[in-house]
């Protein structure tokens, strides 16, 4: 149904860092694969290691003597300033998408370039279509029966239609739901989750695997001392962020997140925000909101959907401030939708 | 409009509310009486239950009835010891749930998570009419089709009983599994889980007290089984040595010798049907406790 298409540019790219001895995104693969299959932590230190590293590959293409991957804080620092400056690589690069819901056509000839390590908004009034472009990604619509999906989309130069089985797919690109959705057991298992079923099952690795993603979501001091509670009697808030950590645990390359801060109040949506902030060093986001100050704090930058089309798609602070269409200055300044 | 046009209507309405008054009251009152009914049914069953086994176990004594494996009301004097019976029943319901219990998962997994609507629409009738099937008949397919396998035993009852429980567990696992929220599953997706382990470890633990509940239920059908068990059981009075020996369930203890029991004999088979009450009151009281739990 879906072809296959390699951007070349993304390929020249893989090969050029992969020889410099970094393990980029899709050459990592393998290397986890294997590892997995020989299960020793410190071969699963190692791989995370490069990963880290990806930052300061990508400096070392663009501005030399940059920042280093530790050096910007993005909590602290205004988001978007030096490192969306650096050029990236692309992560999603997608093509003519078409997407249909039996006679709906949810989305009409997509064409959107998503950068790595870094905070891509989407925002658009209701049911034009930024769920079903996030949910394209990471092919969860293979599940809708009546959904069908046309045109190419590739992640870090390799189709994501190419394989019969979508799950190492969504291993390497994580998703966090509008409503937060912990399964009903405890907090240890629900971060052991992902973890466990690619393979893992070595209680002390999975011990180190659930403290590390707690602490990246920024909600390990809060539960590590309830890991054998149901998280169903977790706080909405803290739901949301040990949904985020579940998603880490996996050790994705990208993370999809729908609205994920719509069902929790300020406080925890402040901190899921900071979080994102953290996080965008070491990940692809992709983020869909309602709430335009959020997509302008956060993300480097923004798509505007309409009724199934990306209208403009550019730096958040250009959208914001200076929109080339008219339908998006409308709309971000709330005159419509 | 004039003060008396009011007051008639003040006065109209005021009887249309008594009226109501005494409707509410006296469906209320109907209600109540058919609750009644139903428990004092179940009242007197125990009343008389209890009352005509009395002698029996003050005469063979409780001990000696639980515990004794010789069950012979003819002999002289007569020995009343129905271990052999609680055995026989015990064991063929385990055995219905060996074969019953995995089966109606697995079918409730396929109807809930991965059946074609269209398929859906033939297996589910299907499964219903299995429950509306009178025991006879299924007595009369145990002995056409797996007695003339595993002879008249404890095995071919346990296949037959796995059978006969399966729509009630279906059923009801089926709706525990419908009843958790698709997010689980989603979420169990996204993190790279394929179809059937996102159904194994996230929907039947979501379920698990619900899927209990209709194992419970199973259970409680299974045991009170009586006509399609006897058929088919070979009803031995004696202790089952091996899978491939033919049993007598209580309930066939029951049947089997009633209509000619007098006396203590027959003392002796109502103390049996108190054996099998109470054995069925632990079982719905495990799954009313399961089903309190699956909310
Ligand atoms: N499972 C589905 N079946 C049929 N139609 C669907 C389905 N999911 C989405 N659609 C339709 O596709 C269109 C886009 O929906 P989508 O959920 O992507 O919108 P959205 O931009 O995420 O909206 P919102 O902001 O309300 O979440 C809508 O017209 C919607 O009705
Ligand atoms: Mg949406």
């Amino acid at each position: 149904m879906n072809s296959t298409t390699a951007s070349t540019s993304t390929v020249s790219h893989l090969a050029g860092s992969s020889a410099g001895g970094y393990s980029t995104g899709l050459a990592s693969v393998p290397t986890v694969a294997s590892s997995r299959a020989a299960g020793p932590t410190s071969s699963r230190a190692a791989v995370r290691l490069p990963r880290l590293g990806d930052s300061s590959v990508g400096s070392e293409q663009a501005v030399p003597g940059s920042a280093g991957p530790n050096a910007p804080s993005f909590a602290a620092a205004p988001l978007g300033s030096t490192a969306s400056t650096q050029p990236a690589r692309s992560c999603f690069e997608i093509n003519g998408l078409n997407v249909y819901y039996g006679d709906v056509h949810a989305l009409k000839d997509v064409a959107m370039t998503i950068p790595e390590h870094r905070v891509t908004a989407f925002i658009g009034p209701s049911g034009c279509g930024k769920s079903t472009l996030l949910r394209t990604l990471n092919r969860m619509n293979d599940i809708i029966e009546i959904c069908r999906t046309t045109g190419t989309i590739t992640l870090f130069g390799e189709s994501i239609f190419t394989a019969a089985d979508p799950t190492e797919l969504r291993r390497r690109v994580g998703m966090v739901f509008q409503k937060p959705n912990p399964f009903p057991m405890s907090v240890f298992d629900n971060v052991a989750f992902g973890p466990r079923t690619h393979g893992t099952k070595n209680r002390k690795e999975l011990e180190e695997i659930v403290e590390r993603s707690l602490r990246d979501a920024a909600i390990w001091d809060e539960l590590k001392d309830r890991l054998s509670k149901p998280a169903l009697g977790l706080s909405g808030g803290q739901q949301q962020r040990l949904c985020i950590a579940r998603a880490l645990a996996v050790e994705p390359e990208v993370l999809l997140l729908d609205e994920p801060t719509s069902a929790l109040d300020p406080i925890s949506t402040g901190k899921i925000e900071e979080l994102m902030a953290g996080l965008r060093e070491r990940y692809t986001i992709v983020i869909v909101t309602h709430n335009m100050q959020q997509a302008a704090r956060i993300s480097d930058r923004t798509a505007f959907f309409l009724s199934g089309d990306v209208v403009e798609f550019g730096e958040t602070g250009q959208i914001f401030g200076a929109p080339a269409d008219p339908r998006t200055a409308d709309y971000v300044s709330g005159r419509a939708g | 409009m004039s003060p008396a046009h009011e007051s008639t209507d003040v006065l109209t309405e005021t009887s249309t509310w008594t009226w109501r008054l005494v409707k509410e009251r006296g469906m209320g009152l109907l209600f109540a009486f058919t609750a009644l009914v139903s428990i004092a049914a179940v009242a007197l069953i125990c009343v008389f239950l209890v009352g005509g086994s009395l002698p029996a176990f003050s005469e063979i004594g409780l001990f000696a009835f639980l515990t004794g494996t010789d069950w012979s009301p003819s002999d002289v004097p007569p020995t009343f010891g129905i271990l052999p019976m609680i055995v026989g029943s015990l064991y063929i319901t385990a055995g219905a749930i060996v074969v019953g219990v995995p089966v109606g998962l697995l079918a409730a997994v396929f109807l809930a998570r991965s059946c074609p609507p269209r398929l859906y629409r033939i297996v589910k009738p299907g499964v219903d009419l299995l429950a509306g099937i009178p025991s006879v008949v299924y007595g009369f397919f145990g002995m056409a089709a797996i007695v003339p396998l595993f002879d008249n035993s404890m095995l071919a009852a346990s296949v037959l009983l796995g059978i006969m429980i399966l729509p009630t567990i279906v059923a009801l696992a089926e709706s525990a599994l419908r009843a958790v929220p698709e997010s689980y599953y989603e979420g169990a997706l996204a993190l790279g889980s394929g179809h059937y382990r996102a159904v194994y470890s996230v929907l039947l633990p979501a379920a698990r007290s619900g899927v209990l509940a209709a194992i419970v239920l199973g259970v409680g059908r299974a045991i009170g089984e009586t006509m399609a068990v006897i058929m088919v059981a070979g009803n031995q009075a004696r202790m089952p040595d091996s899978i491939f020996d033919g049993v007598r369930t209580l309930t066939a203890n029951i049947v089997l010798e009633m209509g000619y029991a007098a006396d203590l004999h027959r003392q002796a088979l109502i103390a049996t049907g108190v054996v099998l009450l109470v054995f069925i009151l632990l079982i719905n009281l495990s799954f009313s406790a399961l089903v309190r739990k699956a909310r």
